[in-house]
Order: C-alpha cells, then sequence, then structure tokens
C-alpha cells in the first residue's frame, strides 16, 4: 500500500485578468502523490500545471480548498518554510553567483551544516548532474543543458521532501532531451524524492512518469498509470491529447438483437459491452496502430472487423509505415509495422486494401 | 566597405557636434589654465603654472600664494556631495523598489511624478526652498505657532540647506537608473530565492540588493558629479557661508576676472570627474557581462 505524501483536496483558484475578467485555472482539483513517486502533470497550454505547481510551492494562494504534506496543512507556510524545491521553467539560476554558490545557496541560508558536511552534499550532487570542474563558472558561461542540470542540483541538494519541475526539458533539444530524460528518472530512483513533472509533452509523460495525471481546463482529466491513460481514455479529450487516435462519430443502434455503429460512410457491429450505447450519439476512438492488414480467420476470433479503404497516402518511417486511407469521406489513419520492402508496395496510393481490427479494443465516448 | 562609409556618414553630425562645442571649449580651458591672468581680467600670452600651484602647493610665493583653501574647498564638495549621494539613494532604494512591484498603470503614474519637477524652471524651485527655509519662511512659521520653538531657526544659508536642495534637485538621476536596474530582476530568481529558502529580508541582501548593484552605481554617479560642481544650489541656498568648487569657478570668472585661474580649477575638477567615470565604465562593464 502506497503511503501519501502529499494530498489536494478540492484546490480551487481564480485568476483575475487585466481585462477585468476572471480566469478559473484550478477547479476543484484532488489528488494523491505517494513517497518515491514520480507523478506528471500533462495537458495544453493554459490547463493549469504551472497554477497547480506554484500553489505547491507557495506562489500563488488557494482560493478554497487545502494542501497537506504529511498530513500537515501547508497553506499558511509561506514558501520558503515549505518542504518543497522547484526547478523553473527558465531554470531561475541566479547570475552574479558561481555554479557553486547557486547550488549550495539553500544549505547557505539553512546555515545547519559544517563546511566539510556542506562540501561532501555539494560533491555529490556535482557528481551526479555530471558537472565536475565546472563549480566557478558563471551560470552565463554553461550551455542550456548544464544550466538545466545546475537547476537540479540547486534544488535536490536540500532534500525536500517534493521536487517541482516546470516543463524543465522544454528549452533543449531533442537529443539533449532524450539524455536528460534518462538521468532525471535515474536522479529521481537515486535520491528517492517525489517528483511533480509538468509537461505538454505526451511522449516525454508516458516514458517517464510512474502516474500521469492529464489536465484539462483546470481539472483533471484522467489519472493513472502511462498504459491505462494511453490504453484505456476515459473520454475524448484524453484519447485525442495523449498519442494519436482516429475519432470517427456516429451512432450506436441495434438490428435484429445485434449491436451496430453506423454513420453516412460505413458501419460495423460490435459487442454486448457496448449495449449501454445503443440509440447514442458517440464518437469511437482506435489508434492507428491498432489495425492491421493481415486477415485473420473469423473462427480464431470472432470480433475482429474490417473496413475496405483506399490509400490516399503513404509516409516511410522506417520500421512502421503510416497509411491515411478512406472510405467515402471518413479518413483513417493506420500506422503498419513493415520488415521488407515488398510489403510497401502494397500500400501504393490509390490501392483498394483491407484493414482489420479487434472490435473489442475500441474505445466509445458519449 | 560600404558599412564603414555608412557609419562615417551617420556619424558626422555627432563628430562635428563634440568638436565644436565639446572639445573645442575643453582645449581653450587647458590652454587658458596654463596661461598668466591679466591685470585687468582676460589673459597674458605667457606659460604659467602657479595657477595650479596656487591649488596644488608649488606656487611662486611672491604674485601668487599656496592657499589650502582651495583643496579645503575641495574636500568640502566631495563631503557634500557624498552625502547627498547617501541621502538619495536611501530614499530612492525603498521607493523604486515599492514601484517596481505595482501594476502597470500605477507604474507609469508614479514614473510620471518622479519626473514632474522636470517640467518647471529649477532657479524658480530653489526660490521657492529659500521661500520655505528663510527666517521668516513657512517653516519657521509654522514651528512658532505651534509653539515648538521660541525663535525662528536659522536654516537658510546652510549646509543643511544646501544639502536639502541638492537632495532635492538630484533625486529624480537616482531614481530613474535604480529603478531600471531594480524593474530589470526577474521575478522568478526571486521566487528561487524563496523556493530554496531565503525569506525576505535573505532575499533583498543576496539577490535583489547585488543584482541592482549597477543601477546603484550609475545613481551615484550620476548624482555625484552634478552636485561636485553645483554652484546654484548653494549659491542660493548656502548663501556667502557655504563654499563648493562651483562657486570659486564661478566667482574666478565672473568676480575677479581670474580667468586662468577659473579654468584651473575647471580643469582640476575634470580630471577628478574622468577619473570616476573611467573606474565607473570598468566596474559596470564586468558587470554587464554577468547581469
Ligand atoms: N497571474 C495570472 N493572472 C491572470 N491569469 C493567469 C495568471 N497566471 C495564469 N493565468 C491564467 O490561468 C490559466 C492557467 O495558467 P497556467 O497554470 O500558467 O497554465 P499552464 O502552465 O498549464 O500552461 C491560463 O488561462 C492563464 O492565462
Ligand atoms: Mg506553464
Amino acid at each position: 500500500m502506497p503511503r501519501t505524501l502529499i494530498s489536494i483536496d478540492n484546490a480551487c483558484k481564480t485568476y483575475d485578468t487585466p481585462e477585468g475578467g476572471k480566469v478559473n485555472a484550478l477547479k476543484d482539483i484532488n489528488l494523491n502523490i505517494n513517497y518515491n513517486e514520480f507523478v506528471t502533470l500533462l495537458g495544453p497550454s493554459g490547463c493549469g500545471k504551472t497554477t497547480l505547481l506554484k500553489t505547491i510551492s507557495g506562489f500563488e494562494s488557494l482560493d478554497s480548498g487545502d494542501i497537506k504534506i504529511e498530513g500537515k496543512s501547508i497553506i499558511n507556510t509561506p514558501s520558503y518554510k515549505r518542504p518543497v524545491n522547484t526547478v523553473f521553467q527558465n531554470y531561475a539560476l541566479f547570475p552574479h553567483m558561481s555554479v557553486k554558490k547557486n547550488i549550495t545557496y539553500g544549505l547557505d541560508i539553512n546555515k545547519s551544516l559544517d563546511k566539510a558536511e556542506k562540501d561532501k552534499k555539494f560533491n555529490y550532487v556535482l557528481n551526479l548532474i555530471n558537472l565536475e570542474g565546472f563549480e566557478n563558472r558563471m551560470p552565463h558561461q554553461l550551455s542550456g543543458g548544464q544550466q538545466q542540470r545546475v537547476a537540479l542540483a540547486r534544488a535536490i541538494i536540500n532534500e525536500p521532501k517534493i521536487l517541482l519541475l516546470d516543463e524543465p526539458l522544454s528549452a533543449l533539444d531533442k537529443k539533449l532531451r532524450s539524455n536528460m530524460q534518462i538521468e532525471l528518472k535515474n536522479i529521481q530512483n537515486q535520491s528517492g524524492i517525489s517528483f511533480i513533472f509538468v509537461t505538454h509533452d505526451q511522449e516525454e509523460a508516458l516514458s517517464m512518469s510512474d502516474r500521469i495525471i492529464v489536465m484539462e481546463n483546470g481539472s483533471v482529466s484522467q489519472e493513472g498509470k502511462p498504459e491505462e491513460i494511453y490504453y484505456q481514455p476515459k473520454n475524448k479529450f484524453t484519447a485525442d491529447f495523449i498519442g494519436e487516435t482516429n475519432l470517427i462519430n456516429g451512432l450506436v443502434e441495434e438490428e435484429n438483437g445485434l449491436i451496430k455503429f453506423k454513420n453516412e460512410n460505413f458501419e460495423f457491429h460490435l459487442t454486448k459491452d457496448f449495449q449501454q450505447y445503443i440509440n447514442k450519439k458517440v464518437t469511437f476512438s482506435i489508434r492507428p496502430e491498432q489495425f492491421f492488414t493481415n486477415d485473420v480467420p473469423k473462427e480464431s476470433n470472432p470480433y475482429i472487423s474490417n473496413f475496405n479503404v483506399e490509400v490516399i497516402q503513404r509516409l516511410f518511417f522506417g520500421p512502421n509505415i503510416k497509411i491515411v486511407c478512406k472510405i467515402k469521406n471518413q479518413i483513417f489513419h493506420c500506422l503498419l509495422k513493415i520488415s521488407d520492402q515488398e510489403t510497401i508496395k502494397l500500400f501504393e496510393k490509390n490501392k483498394k486494401i483491407s484493414i482489420y481490427f479487434d472490435v473489442t479494443k475500441i474505445k466509445l465516448f458519449e | 566597405m560600404n558599412k564603414t562609409k555608412n557609419l562615417l556618414f551617420l556619424l558626422t553630425p555627432f563628430t562635428l557636434y563634440i568638436t565644436v562645442f565639446f572639445l573645442g571649449p575643453i582645449l581653450i580651458l587647458l590652454t587658458y589654465s596654463f596661461l598668466e591672468p591679466g591685470l585687468y581680467g582676460g589673459v597674458v600670452w605667457n606659460f604659467y603654472h602657479h595657477n595650479y600651484g596656487r591649488i596644488l602647493g608649488w606656487a611662486d610665493g611672491i604674485i601668487e600664494e599656496f592657499n589650502p583653501v582651495y583643496f579645503k574647498i575641495f574636500l568640502n564638495s566631495f563631503k557634500l556631495a557624498l552625502i547627498t549621494v547617501i541621502i538619495t539613494l536611501v530614499i530612492c532604494y525603498p521607493t523604486a523598489l515599492w514601484i517596481s512591484r505595482l501594476k502597470p498603470k500605477l507604474k507609469v503614474f508614479f514614473l510620471f511624478l518622479v519626473t514632474l519637477p522636470f517640467f518647471s524652471s529649477l532657479v524658480v524651485r530653489l526660490f521657492a526652498w529659500m521661500i520655505l527655509l528663510k527666517p521668516s519662511g513657512l517653516i519657521n512659521e509654522f514651528l512658532l505657532n505651534i509653539r515648538l520653538i521660541d525663535e525662528p531657526l536659522q536654516m537658510l544659508f546652510t549646509e543643511t540647506a544646501v544639502l536639502i536642495g541638492l537632495v532635492y534637485i538630484l533625486v529624480p538621476f537616482m531614481f530613474l537608473p535604480l529603478y531600471a536596474s531594480i524593474e530589470k530582476i526577474d521575478n522568478s530568481l526571486i521566487q528561487a530565492s524563496n523556493d530554496l529558502g531565503g525569506n525576505r529580508l535573505i532575499t533583498f541582501f543576496k539577490i535583489t540588493l547585488p543584482l541592482s548593484f549597477p543601477g546603484i552605481l550609475g545613481g551615484s554617479i550620476l548624482v555625484f558629479i552634478p552636485s561636485l560642481g553645483n554652484f546654484i544650489v548653494p549659491d542660493l541656498l548656502g548663501g556667502a557661508k557655504v563654499m563648493m568648487i562651483g562657486n570659486i569657478i564661478e566667482q574666478s570668472f565672473l568676480t575677479s576676472r581670474n580667468w586662468p585661474f577659473g579654468a584651473c580649477l575647471a580643469i582640476i575638477l575634470m580630471i577628478v570627474v574622468v577619473t570616476l567615470l573611467y573606474f565607473y565604465v570598468k566596474i559596470l562593464s564586468k558587470y554587464e557581462k554577468i547581469i
């Protein structure tokens, strides 16, 4: 049973805009975060991720609701007394201090350690972020990735209970980014600190997190393990935001005891599991990689359905090929695995092909 | 090639202006400072270093004597200028800090207030101060009326009056550079300091103050230099009691009609100022790289 480190209860926050309006940045957020957990807040820009972090770090106050760390409310604790540290989106390194002064800033203020202990900790984190030999550089003499690591070291040296990271990798180029993703994950494992990591990049979220919290417009849209979020989206927003998906509108009908999904372009049979949607307007979601082209005998899996489509576009990615195809006016994206050159020929433009899918794996949303 | 030509072309008006109206007078001043004063004003074209001797200490002892009073007046001017810098800094720093945290609209309003005095004549404003400070002035009348004092205080024609005047006219020059550098400090740095355990006081001394150093330096220079050479304020508010270097220069030219001596004082003052500016630029360029 995981133990709760921080709990956020019914958190609400409204901003006044300069134009005189109001923005509900957080709408009744409820969240628990456990010890030693890597949690990601994922959502489009403006959905309230930064605001949520700021209320935890203490730079913004809540209108209502509570935040507890280890059972104790912290909403009246000033930010400098909270057991929380932040890695800022723009790093916010102190420009007039060396790397060493930056990293030991928290320890210098705290004054509870003697010089030897401080040096020991400093050397430990310097090693962790792989910047030995840079201790006397000034921030402007570092590259973006190095600055990012100094910002990280400056926060974790204080051994906070929770580390907040606000899109810490967004300013880095792709290669550095994927290196830092691995490093961050390692550092989290080694330090045992709970990370609350903010990103709008769904791949980053899927690859790094123990748990993902998908936010939409100030509310939690869904939370769960990365694979749950990916394969069991609870609503259209999550399905659309996480990964790529085909979203198709239509109607569920019952005909002669059989359940059917139907729209003006095509129809197919659904299983009994979809009974609740009968006579409702729905959107169904199917991921591009859930299509396949090799026929499976109906006897082995009665839930396989198929579409006869026409190829309009073909994009070659190496191990995969993406096919854009259509039935009448309905466009589909399919991602197919390929392993030889011959297979590619099957999907030339204007070719008529059949694509198959497992009806039990699709998701319907009202 | 073309670029160089363009640059030359663009710089021509400025170069001409600087040469005619700045370098020219300075060269004249420099030349005069090494000439013999004429008996009834003007100059005699003889090389004559005793002007400097009178001030710095190698006069011939017959016509011109070394007089330590000039040294003292220099020192006193320095002292007054320094005190002015300190007072304006103490007044402006908290104000600038406060205004920098206001909403944009209020910021503009307060910045306007700070620059408001520029819209009226300096001399008129100093006369107003004379009226306030004189023995039968508003302040004395008020204090007498509430019976805090029995006879009028001598406020006008004192060093305090000069300091009040200098501070009054130079406050905007301290405020503006200070405000510019405080305003520039990224709020996330303040938050980062809070986040790492720094309370307001620690954050101020470790982050805000060092990062506003260029503003402190710039404001100090902008206040110190005009204070040092000022003559209107000590003239009007200091009377005959308070002499600053600017007054002596003014008197040499206008009253005692000893132009070479006035030129000599002006040159020495300028050397001091240029030296200060040199160190200012040097320190600032070091900071510029960082911030
Ligand atoms: N200081 C503020 N004043 C007014 N509105 C704000 C302020 N900060 C954020 N907002 C608004 O609150 C919403 C959430 O913002 P934010 O938490 O920064 O989103 P995210 O980090 O997910 O991009 C946005 O609509 C934003 O415009
Ligand atoms: Mg944000």
